[in-house]
């Protein structure tokens, strides 16, 4: 159970952290530009989603570590991203929080468990 | 330069070595070098990054620009020492004589290129020193603050001149380099204002990128 000092998350941050959570071992800009095209139908603009994920990982939401290079990428090695625990649990309370929002309200296409 | 290491170098400017480096990594793998997806995905992302800073650390910036200003006075009075000292070691020891040798352009055009052009190079590679990283948002909001000032030294003078019915100007000025100089002259006020924000952001981007296109290479494999 998420607690209090969870903090609270924009509406692209939750995206993106979580299509990070969804891509496991392999996210980092080009892959999780794609998780976010193909689940959500919007396509990302490169300087909001660097910005996001400098941010999040300025507010500790976030680790970097640099992965391997490859010749595709002019030698440049894949920036990797993976989500901490104060991540999680920050989007968990993002998410508790709509589904608290989202009782008793029915919308067209929303299933509720 | 290949276009990459150009890419990365306009990054730099706006962010850390790493992060720029796997950007233009990124870029590649989606856009390839050639076409202008590749250079779009470039230039939106340093302006968004710039902007990012400028809007989330403002007053950190102030502080940039505020120091800017003050190196770049130290930067002028620099060059006012060349320029004196070049002008003494032509007269001096070079035995020139300026009307008969050498027209009066000359003098004004050393003092143009070392006040107006080198100085606010050199004030590019002092931020790009100091403030690796955020040496972009840096110059722009240093361009922005001196263009402020222009102007509304510029309209103060102006109005001053019109209330008291004089001329009004202040201009410090050592050897053709002018190291202040506000006039009343409204067309003067906005031609220098135009300046602070074309030219000038341009000179001190050139050299805050000359200062760190020496640490262009590929990042070793390290914790960002």
């Amino acid at each position: 159970m998420p607690g209090p000092q969870a903090p609270f998350l924009g509406e692209f941050e939750q995206v993106v952290l979580l299509a990070i959570l969804r891509l496991d071992d392999n996210a980092y800009g080009v892959t999780i530009g794609k998780e976010i095209r193909e689940c959500t139908d919007r396509n990302p603009a490169p300087g909001a989603l660097y910005n996001t994920l400098d941010r999040l990982e300025d507010k500790g939401m976030l680790t970097s570590r640099m992965g391997d290079a490859s010749p595709q990428r002019g030698g440049r090695a894949k920036r990797l991203f993976s989500v901490t625990a104060k991540g999680i649990e920050a989007v968990a309370r993002a998410q508790r929080d709509y589904q608290r929002l989202m009782q008793h309200i029915t919308l067209p296409g929303i299933v509720h468990a | 330069m290949p276009r990459t290491d150009l890419a990365e170098l306009i990054l730099l400017l706006v962010t850390s070595h790493e992060r720029a480096a796997s950007m233009v990594g990124d870029f590649l793998e989606e856009a390839g070098t050639r076409g202008w997806r590749f250079w779009f995905l470039v230039v939106r992302t340093a302006v968004s990054q710039a902007w990012r800073q400028i809007t989330e650390t403002p007053f950190d910036l102030g502080g940039i620009a505020i120091r800017g200003l003050v190196a770049e006075l130290g930067f002028l009075l620099l060059a006012c020492i060349v320029q004196v000292m070049a002008i003494w070691t032509a007269v001096s020891i070079l035995l020139v004589n300026f009307h008969a040798d050498l027209p009066d352009w000359v003098v004004v055009w050393l003092g143009y290129f070392l006040g107006n052009l080198l100085v606010p190079f050199q004030v590019g590679r002092w931020m790009a020193r100091r403030y690796p990283g955020r040496e972009g948002a840096g110059s722009v909001t240093l361009a922005t603050a001196h263009a402020m000032i222009r102007l509304c030294g510029g309209f103060i003078l102006w109005g001053v001149s019109h209330v008291t019915g004089g001329e009004m100007h202040i201009d410090i000025s050592f050897a053709q380099i002018h190291v202040i100089a506000w006039y009343d002259n409204i067309f003067h006020t906005l031609t220098a204002t135009v300046f602070c924000l074309t030219l000038y952001p341009v000179l001190l981007l050139a050299g805050a990128a000359f200062a760190r296109a020496r640490s262009l290479h590929p990042p070793s494999n390290s914790q960002s």
